[in-house]
Order: structure tokens, then sequence, then C-alpha cells
């Protein structure tokens, strides 16, 4: 599903470079639950944008289903991720005036999706949070949040999940709980791609790939 | 839909900075209607005027000729007079003036309280205006029925039997042409007969312009619906002249030539072109129109730049949202729709504020303005400049919001960088 070759990513900065990737290969396939692991700043977020087409590589080639994505510009990229990608990130990026109906239903509204109600409800009900379907974001709890953004992911229906240490801002119950949450989705045939500097989280992943100082560690 | 419901939560989730940009939107309008107002009243007087005068105002003047010997200089004022008027360098060389007659409880009766202007009554008087024959091309005279002036027939009639033919105003339409009413005096009678009407929004050029144009007055044109106009071409001495140069002379040509025709006949003229008098009267409105000119040169780029400005920090406020909504699918165009609309709904607001501003100038301001065009410059001129230059403030921000958003990947949106 997805093929990285020899991907480098620079970040220039007033004279500095920094070399957040230094030529990372990786394969993942599809239908894997994969969890990233790193130390802070070892380029794990990096990859993981890259991955998400949020972000571009300064070198080297990324293959999603054999497309060149890496080739791919900035109008191409939205479409792609629109098209294949849902993320969940660490600090949970809900868009706190919007209700939690209205953050899941938001994927759907820019893809047109008919019969949005139920599934933002069928969303919200596997998450475990249709209840608080009318609070908004600020209303609930870390967990709760984390779940919201799981279920816009989930609705968003992409082929591949990435998630940003989505238990890294949780308590370690509630941050077992999510895991359990992502094991859902990836048991209903999506990818998932997790990065994590818990090893806990890690250890309940099916692949695990270690990164450090930019470069994958075998 | 969506794109109109995201603006609006946007303007919503940063409410203050919206209504700081709206109010500073509405100033900008009043501002430039204002502004704008001015330039048409400053402007108005020369161009009722030149559209009036058949030659234009810049070929248009008066002669005033010196009556110091009376009667000597009548005879000879009359001979100037006369040779002037044959001369090529000029189209029309006449008096004109008001006069308060009565011949007609008809046409008063018609008039009744609709005397307005310099056609006001006096009792059971009229007042007329009476215009030289020869004067008569000095405007543009458009009739709606009757004889054109130039196809007027006089014959120098003197002692009892005097005829004249008058042009009436619009209102008396239902007047026959040919219609005679006659005067009478003592030992005299004047027979006054129905030429034309004339044509309904017909103006004349008022007598006051040849004595002054004052800074205050923004129209020297008279609305002549009940209006009674006298034609003759007796010769009367008057020291006011009206000259319009020829078609292919200036003013100062043929000024000149009635200098030379004056100095021919020992008559001394003095004159001033109509031009001159508007320089000299408008001067202080000049001044003031280039001082409004040059702060508002400095105020419009300033709220241009303040109001981009504004976007560029409500912008900034907003990349994290953007950067999470790019991560959900959604694109630069889909978000610059969103802005775009935003500040659609910015400059609406800012009309909506501005427009009772304006209208309430209008009322105010506007409401003795002498041509209804005058009246509606407000709406009908300032206003849609104030929206095409609203346009290109929208044009303006939403482009730097593009630029900006082209700028970042969606990662530097979201402020994440690893």
């Amino acid at each position: 599903m997805i093929r990285l070759e020899d991907i480098k990513k620079d970040y220039v900065n007033n004279k500095n470079c920094t070399h957040a990737l230094r030529g990372v290969d990786l394969h993942i396939r599809e239908g894997s639950f994969t969890g990233i692991i790193g130390t802070s700043g070892s380029g794990k977020s990096t990859l993981l944008n890259i991955i998400g087409g949020m972000d571009t590589p300064t070198e080297g080639k990324y293959y999603f289903y054999d497309e060149l994505i890496s080739d791919y510009n900035s109008e191409k990229l939205q479409k792609f991720r629109k098209k294949n990608i849902s993320f969940v990130f660490q600090n949970f990026a809900l868009m706190n005036r919007y209700s939690v109906y209205e953050n899941v239903e938001m994927p759907l509204l820019i893809r047109k999706v008919k019969n949005k109600k139920k599934i933002v409800m069928d969303c919200l009900e596997q998450m475990g949070i249709a209840d608080m379907a009318k609070k908004y974001p600020t209303q609930l709890s870390g967990g709760q949040q984390q779940r919201c953004a799981i279920a816009r992911a989930l609705a968003a229906d992409t082929p591949l999940l990435l998630a940003d240490e989505p238990t890294g801002a949780l308590d370690q119950k509630t941050g077992a709980d999510i895991i359990d949450c992502f094991k859902a989705v990836h048991k209903s045939g999506k990818t998932v791609i997790l990065i994590t500097h818990d090893m806990n989280v890690a250890a309940r992943c099916e692949e695990i790939i270690k990164i450090e100082d930019g470069l994958i560690q075998l | 839909m969506l794109h109109l419901r995201l603006a609006i939560d946007n303007i919503f989730s940063q409410f203050k900075r919206f209504l700081i940009s709206v109010i500073i939107i509405a100033v900008s309008i009043i501002t430039l209607v204002c502004t704008v107002l001015a330039y048409e009243l400053q402007g108005y007087a020369y161009d009722s005027c030149d559209e009036l005068l058949a030659q234009g105002f810049e070929k248009t003047g008066v002669l005033y000729v010196d009556d110091e010997t009376e009667h000597e200089i009548e005879d000879a004022g009359t001979c100037f007079w006369e040779d002037a008027s044959t001369r090529k360098e000029i189209a029309s060389l006449g008096c004109m003036s008001t006069y308060l007659f009565r011949f007609s409880d008809e046409l008063l009766n018609i008039q009744g309280e609709n005397d307005e202007g310099i056609f006001i009554t006096n009792g059971d008087e009229f007042t007329v205006m009476t215009i030289d024959a020869r004067s008569l091309n000095l405007c543009n005279m458009e009739l709606s029925k009757g004889i054109e002036p130039e196809e007027l027939e006089f014959s120098r009639e003197s002692g009892e039997n005097i005829h004249r033919y008058i042009y009436l105003g619009s209102a008396y339409e239902s007047i026959p042409i040919g219609t005679e009413y006659i005067m009478e005096g003592a030992g005299y009678s004047f027979v006054y007969t129905v030429a034309g009407i004339l044509e309904e929004g017909q103006r004349w050029v008022s007598p006051n312009l040849s004595i002054e144009m004052n800074s205050t007055s923004i129209d020297y044109t008279i609305d002549c619906t009940y209006g009674i106009f006298c034609v003759d071409n007796l010769q009367y001495f008057t020291n006011e002249l009206w000259i319009s140069a020829s078609d292919e002379y200036s003013i100062d040509e043929a000024v000149e030539v009635c200098l030379e025709v004056a100095d021919k006949y020992g008559v001394t003229v003095r004159y001033t072109t109509l031009t001159e008098l508007y320089e000299t009267s408008c001067m202080e409105n000049v001044q003031i129109l280039s001082y409004l000119a040059e702060v508002f040169v400095i105020i419009v780029p300033a709220v241009l730049l303040m109001l981009i400005a504004m976007q560029i920090v409500s912008m900034l406020f907003e990349l994290n949202t953007y950067g999470i909504m790019c991560s959900m699918g959604f694109g630069t165009k889909d978000i610059s729709i969103m802005i775009m609309i935003k500040n659609i709904i910015m400059a609406l607001m800012g009309l909506v504020i501005a427009a009772p501003v304006i209208v309430w100038i209008e009322k105010s301001f506007m409401k003795e303005a002498p041509a209804p065009i005058l009246a509606e410059v407000p709406c009908l001129v300032a206003l849609p400049i104030a929206v095409v230059i609203l346009l290109v403030v929208i044009f303006l921000t939403t482009i730097v919001s593009i630029i900006m958003l082209k700028r970042y990947t969606p990662v530097e949106l979201m402020g994440k960088r690893n």
C-alpha cells in the first residue's frame, strides 16, 4: 500500500538546515496496524505527515498504491488526502466552535456524502460518545475528545488512518481505551499507522517500526 | 452552503475583529460618498451651464457696456451692438432680463401656486424673462411644439402696436400656438403671440450668472416648467450683453472683435468670460476640495492597508484551524472561498451600516438640489464608486489570504514540525 524510497526531509530556517528524515525506506502493507516509535525529534511526525500528504519530501519517492505521491502538487495532495487519509492528532484538533456532531460531520460535508446523520451517529456510537453529540469539545474530557477525533476520522471512510501520538495527552487507562478504539477501526478493515513514544502502546500494534535520528532502525 | 456556513462560523469566532473591520468599512464608505458628493456639487454649476449653453461654458461671456453719458452711449451702444452682431466670430450677442408683466389671467391661473425660482408672481403680475432675439441661440431651446426661434419673423413696429413672441413652459401645454394676449397701457399696447411650448425639463441659464458666481450656489440654470419667455428685437439698450463665440472661434477672439467695434463707436466695454467667473468664485471650494483630496489620498490607502493587515492578523489566528481543515480534506480553494464569503459579508455589513447615513445625507443636504440627477448623486454616483472600492478590498484581501495559504503546507499551518 505504502512504499517509501530514500525519503529525505530538510527544514531550512535562518540558514540552519535540519535533516528531519535522512533517507527513509519503508513498506507498509494494506490492512496493517503499524506503530512508529521514536524519541522526540527523531522524525516520526515528519514521516507521518509525508505519508499523509500534509508535507512533501525534499528528496525520495513515495508510492501509494503505485501512485507517485511525492511528485504531487498541493492541489493533487489535497485530493489525495480527501480520498485516502484521515488524521488523529495528539491535541485532538477538534474545532471548538462546532459541536461533537458537527465536528464528525465536517469530513462528510466536504466529501458531499449523503445520509450524513446516520453515518455520524454510527461513528459516535462506535466510539461510545453518541450521547455527547450535542456537546462542544470544551465540555468533554481528553479521552472523549480523542474518541470524537477518531469518530471524525472514521466518518471520512478513508482506507488509511494516521494517528500522531493519539494517547500523548491522556492518562494510561484512557490511552488504553483509545488504542482499543483504533483496534476496532483496524478490524473494520482500515490500515492504521500510529506514532507513539510509549512502548506499551506500541506493543499493541501488529508491526513496529523504530525511527531514530531520521533513519529507520532495523 | 458549506462555505457560507464556515464563513459565518468564522465570523462569530472572531466577532470583535469582524466588527472593527465592518466599522472601518462603513466609515470609509461614508467618507468616500461625502468626497464624491463634494466633487459632483463642485462641478455641477459648470456642467449644467456647459450643457445648456449652445456654445458651451468656455465659449460664452458677458460684456458690460459703460453708460456714464447715458443718452449718447445709448445711441453709440446700439450701433456697437448692431455692428458686432453681424461679425462672423460671434454666434450670439444679446441681452436678457426679467420684467413684471400682466397680460393673461389664463396663464396666471395655470401657474397658480407654482411660482418658483425667478418666475414669481407679484399680485397679478408675472415675472417674464425677456430675451433679445439675437441671444436666443445662446442656449439650446427645445420645443415640444411651435415655431423654432430662428424661424420667427420680426417686423419693426413702432407706435401703438408692438408685437412680441412668447415661449411658454411645459406647464402651459394646453395653450394653442398662435394665441394672442394683449397688454394695454396708457397710449400703447403690446401683442404677445404664443410661438411655442418648451420641452418638459427645459432649463435656461440664469440671468444672475451675468453678474457673479458665488461659492455657495451650485446651479445657475433655471427650471422653465412654469416659465414665460418673451422674445423681441426691440433693441432696447442694456449694459449687459451675453456673448458667445462662433464654432471656429474662441471667446477671446470674439471679445477682441467686440473691443475693436466698441472702439469704433467710442463705447467703453468691459468683459468677463464665464470660465473666469467660475474660477474666481470657486477658488475657495477648489481649495477645500484639494485639501479633501489630499486627506482622501492618505485615508483610502491607509484604510485599505488597515483592512488587509486585519485580514492577515485574523488569518494568523486562524492558521491552525485552516490546517485542521486541510487535514480533513479541505483544499486551499475551499478555504479561499470561505474567506471571500466572509469578506463579502463584511463589506455588505459595512454597506448596511453606511446606507442609512448616506440616505440621511441625501435627504438632509440634497433635498433642495436643483436637478433630480444631483439629488441622486449619493446613491447613483457615490455608492457605486464605494462598491467598486469594496470589491477591490475584497479582491485584495482574498488574494493575500490565498497567497498565505499557498505559501504554507498544512503542517506549517497547524504549527506542527518535528
